[in-house]
């Protein structure tokens, strides 16, 4: 039976409006806890909101406003853990929650070496929220993608991107009295302006609209793009790189998971492991992760254990200092959490989630003038883990990838894959330009000699 | 609720969308990890809610929502017809869907153990006991495996006046042993790395692929892998293993085959196809004997349902015959552009996500000689196994792999083994150097449980069927390891 327009409610379409604020998000997480009867019990309660506008063929093809909430409740029961989430927070759903969690604790026969749940912890503040872009509407989004398809008209590109707001709300809470709240809202925007096989890429994740210029951005893009056509093919070999910020993400993103956590150093897979307070890399890296780092956009100031986040500087000037830690790996090497710690327990380990390379003055147009013969890249794609201890990892240049000879590009080159040991990698480092931020982490412009290009593809 | 989903679509086409479609999915979900002995993490999920696609003013839109209520359906049936009009305001011409039935029915995976309703306490103890046969193996450092299951229950409903509801069950596991000496770290898998072997199947399936008979085996080669010989570099003749094979389908037939792709959708993220339109029924993907199938009616795939996530009933559908390409994965409105039928390959990752093209079961047809008749017949070659990485341009052409063990073949026989193998290639050189693929015998359907695409990202659970398949000079070795 259709329904006229008279009987339909006018309702309230935001769905920014119904995200919880830290009050709510507190009695969410005791009402949890309340139906667990039996041993400790840690809850996290996330709610998001993250609509996202896509651009294809410079159209918008696909536009999403979806939301979620997800409650994750782990309760511990001599010694056994068991974790269950659901994503209603009605009575019925968090009694079934308690039910689940504890009966798959139950379900474990022996004792686990569980780190405990800590009490009540002070958190630095983190600014991370802005109204505008949590509250984003489909048009002011549309607004932003027709701003940038007027440009690739005119320039007969076409773009690809996106453009997508998100609010994120976190709290968790435990049994021994633990609770933290963050809330974090940021706007992005992506675009890949391509013309036949030539693309080019530029992309920025930033507080708030009013730090991001849609026509800008696409402006850059597409002279990438009109750049790189008719590109030359270069011999595989070895070669001087610069790397645009976005790039050198792919090689520190690696390390963050392959080498950085103490689960990786104690297992003797990383290769800091055997190497604490030994020189591993050039004397110009300083690699730590921060949280509290000004330019780092999407952070938050406690773990999943709950814990306060602390600076760890892991690589200085070259020198191995320490891994990132949880509360149970910190306690195998008698010493204190970092705050890095994922939903416990789990079988992977602590992990930077802010990793910040100390980068200098130069910017990246004056390290492409100071270079005689190198690649520029714009990013790195498709990167997988080929040797995990080195570690060596492969992948291909994307998006916008060029020869520079004489300080100036002089033409596209098409694209190439590479092999590349990151220990030599980051002892290769030439020129660090200045720092910028990229979503989570913080990463200067690189020119690294003897990158190691070992094939290359038809575009 | 086959009553609210109605209620969405009425309200939607009051605001203006000319179609509408509604999800209303719950899914439970369960994961066991073991490592070195222990228990590791036990998550038990669960997740509802639902997902409206409009569209309005010749465009698409699409709003979701946790809270399934008659008033949450008014509010997000209403935003996603907003949604598609902001969308409408850069459209070049108003969307075109080709034609699909209307069907009422329901499906459900064949399977005769719901893997979630199977005790906690007997899956814990088979990983325990599993792990525990790995860590007798001297040399051993770490060992881990896992157990993971998912239920789907699914409505869809459309203004065609379909309505299908649908169960999926899909189960899976596998474990890793890991030998670490000298700075170098070796790691065998059973039954396939990556987390293992999964399936659109109830608990039998984890039974039958028995854990503990194959745990010392996986134990014993990876500490063997720590003295294996490194693999050379050159050109060989190489025979790849079922689940590495599985995985090179995936990548370099399933992905650049799928047509929003080919049409510039994935541009920004996953990448375009170097097999566009104008190769249809031309380009000479691969050899003669190389055919290729989408198939979500195969049975056990990880892949496979009864209906795709915009109605269309599950078909086989070729993608490759004789080498030749014939077809892609399509929706309604890519396989409109083509002038052909939707092959029903538009799949959302659950009830928050708009569904997009993904692959279902990729299958390549068995050839007809046996796997050791092929070894058998290989003067100088190797013989790789079980993805350890894998790396392909955004384009699906330069590929590189890597496999967890090999096995140098000498005039026929299997030899000494080999480790860090690698190989790479472009793919239609690659298929078009397939000169023998093994026969039924050989013939296994491989799941992979984590495909991402989309953006919002997506994961989606493919699958890809294969027998073992040999491939003529092609280049190896292509990162030098240590000794």
């Amino acid at each position: 039976m259709k329904l006229s327009v008279q009987k339909i409610k006018s309702v309230n379409l935001d769905g920014y409006k119904m995200m919880m604020d830290k009050k709510q998000a507190q009695e969410i997480c005791q009402k949890a806890l309340s139906f667990v009867k039996e041993g400790q019990a840690e809850v996290t309660v996330t709610q998001t909101v993250s609509p996202l506008t896509r651009i294809a063929n410079n159209t918008i093809h696909q536009n999403v406003a979806t939301s979620d909430l997800s409650i994750s409740l782990r309760v511990d029961i001599d010694g056994r853990s068991g974790r269950a989430t659901a994503n209603q927070s009605d009575d019925e759903t968090l009694r079934n929650l308690a039910r689940r969690a504890a009966g798959a604790a139950r379900a474990i026969t022996s004792r686990q070496e569980l780190p405990p749940l800590m009490g009540s912890q002070p958190y630095r503040e983190i600014k991370s929220y802005d109204q505008s872009s949590a509250e984003m509407e489909p048009e002011q989004r549309a607004e932003m993608v027709l701003k940038a398809v007027k440009l690739a008209r005119t320039e007969k590109v076409e773009l690809a991107g996106l453009v997508s707001n998100l609010a994120y709300h976190n709290a968790m809470a435990n049994s021994n009295g633990l609770f933290a709240y963050h809330r974090i809202s940021a706007l992005t925007m992506e675009i890949t302006a391509r013309s036949g096989l030539a693309a080019g890429r530029h992309a920025r994740m930033v507080r708030s609209p009013s730090q991001l210029d849609p026509e800008q951005l696409a402006g850059r893009a597409i002279q990438k793009c009109l750049g790189g056509v008719n590109p030359r093919a270069l011999e595989p070999g070895e070669y001087t790189v610069v790397l645009e910020p976005e790039a050198v993400t792919t090689p520190l993103m690696f390390l963050s998971w392959l080498a950085f956590g103490a689960l990786a150093v104690q297992e003797n897979l990383s290769c800091l492991s055997g190497r604490l307070g030994q020189k591993l890399m050039g004397d110009n890296i300083t690699i730590s992760d921060d949280a509290y780092h000004p330019l780092a956009v999407w952070s938050e100031p406690f773990d999943s254990e709950g814990m306060p986040k602390k600076k760890v500087t892991i690589i200085d000037q070259g020198v191995a200092r320490g891994p990132v830690y949880d509360l149970k790996t910190a306690a195998k090497d008698r010493t204190e959490t970092t705050g890095h710690g994922l939903p416990q327990p789990n079988t992977f380990g602590p992990m930077p989630r802010n990793l910040v390379l100390e980068g200098g003055s130069v910017s990246l147009d004056e390290i492409i003038k100071s270079t005689k013969r190198g690649v520029l890249v714009t990013r790195f794609w498709y990167n997988r883990v080929v040797d995990r201890k080195t570690p060596i990892i492969t992948g291909m240049t994307r998006d916008g990838t060029f020869l520079i000879e004489d300080g100036k590009i002089s033409c596209g080159v098409k694209n190439m894959r590479f092999n590349q040991d990151l220990v030599e990698f980051f002892n290769n480092v030439e020129t660090l330009g200045v720092p910028e931020s990229q979503e989570s982490m913080v990463v200067p412009p690189l020119k690294v000699n003897n990158f190691h290009f070992t094939g290359l593809t038809e575009a | 609720m086959k009553d609210l989903a109605q209620h969405a679509l009425n309200v939607a086409e009051v605001a203006g969308a000319s179609y509408a479609d509604i999800r209303i999915i719950n899914e439970d979900s369960e994961r066991v990890e073991v490592k070195d002995g222990q228990v590791g993490s036990i998550n038990r999920g669960a997740s509802g809610g639902f997902g409206i696609r409009v569209i309005a003013d010749g465009a698409w839109g699409f709003a979701s929502s946790p809270k399934i209520d008659k008033s949450e359906i008014e509010r997000v049936a209403r935003l996603a017809v907003k949604v598609a009009k902001a969308s409408a305001r850069l459209k070049v011409h108003d969307l075109e869907l080709a034609p699909v039935k209307k069907y009422i029915d329901k499906y459900v995976t064949p399977h005769k153990k719901n893997p979630l309703e199977v005790p906690l306490e007997e899956k814990i103890a088979l990983l325990l006991k599993t792990d525990e046969i790995m860590r007798k193996v001297k040399g051993v450092n770490i060992t881990e495996s896992r157990i993971a299951a998912w239920v789907e229950d699914q409505l869809f409903a459309s203004t065609i006046g379909s309505v299908i509801e649908q169960r999926i069950v899909q189960c899976g596991g596998g474990y890793a042993a890991t030998a670490v000496k000298d700075g170098d770290v070796q790691y065998r898998s059973y039954p396939c790395s990556h987390g293992g072997q999964w399936e659109s199947n109830g608990y039998e399936m984890i039974e039958a692929l028995d854990f503990p008979g194959h745990a010392q085996q996986a134990a014993e080669e990876a500490v063997a892998l720590l003295s294996a010989e490194q693999c050379p570099s050159g050109e060989k003749d190489i025979i790849l293993e079922g689940s590495q094979l599985s995985l090179q389908i995936h990548e370099s037939v399933g992905h650049p085959l799928e047509l929003d792709r080919v049409f510039g959708s994935e541009a920004n993220f996953a990448g375009t196809s170097f097999a566009t339109t104008d190769h249809l029924d031309k380009l000479k993907y691969g050899s003669d004997i190389v055919t290729i199938t989408s198939d979500p009616t195969c049975p056990k795939g990880l892949g496979s349902f009864g209906y795709d996530d915009e109605g269309v009933k599950a078909h086989q559908a070729d993608l490759i015959r004789n080498g030749r390409l014939a077809n892609y994965l399509s929706s309604r409105e890519t396989a409109q552009k083509v002038g052909k039928a939707s092959t029903g390959a538009m799949r959302a990752d659950g009830w928050g996500n708009m569904p997009i093209v993904r692959m279902t079961c990729i299958n390549l047809e068995p050839g007809t000689k046996s796997l050791e008749q092929i070894i058998s017949e290989t003067e100088d070659g190797i013989y790789m196994a079980s993805n350890k990485s894998f790396s392909i341009d955004d384009r699906r052409s330069n590929f590189q792999f890597g496999t967890e063990i090999a096995w140098e073949i000498k005039k026929g026989k299997m030899g000494r083994m080999i480790k860090n193998a690698t190989y790479t290639g472009f793919t239609p050189q690659f298929w078009n150097a397939c000169d023998a693929i093994a026969g039924p015998g050989d013939w296994k359907i491989w799941g992979t449980a984590n495909c991402g695409k989309g953006e919002p990202q997506q994961l989606a659970r493919t699958a890809q069927g294969c027998s073992p398949a040999r491939f003529r000079k092609m280049k190896i070795g292509v990162v030098p390891g240590k000794k």
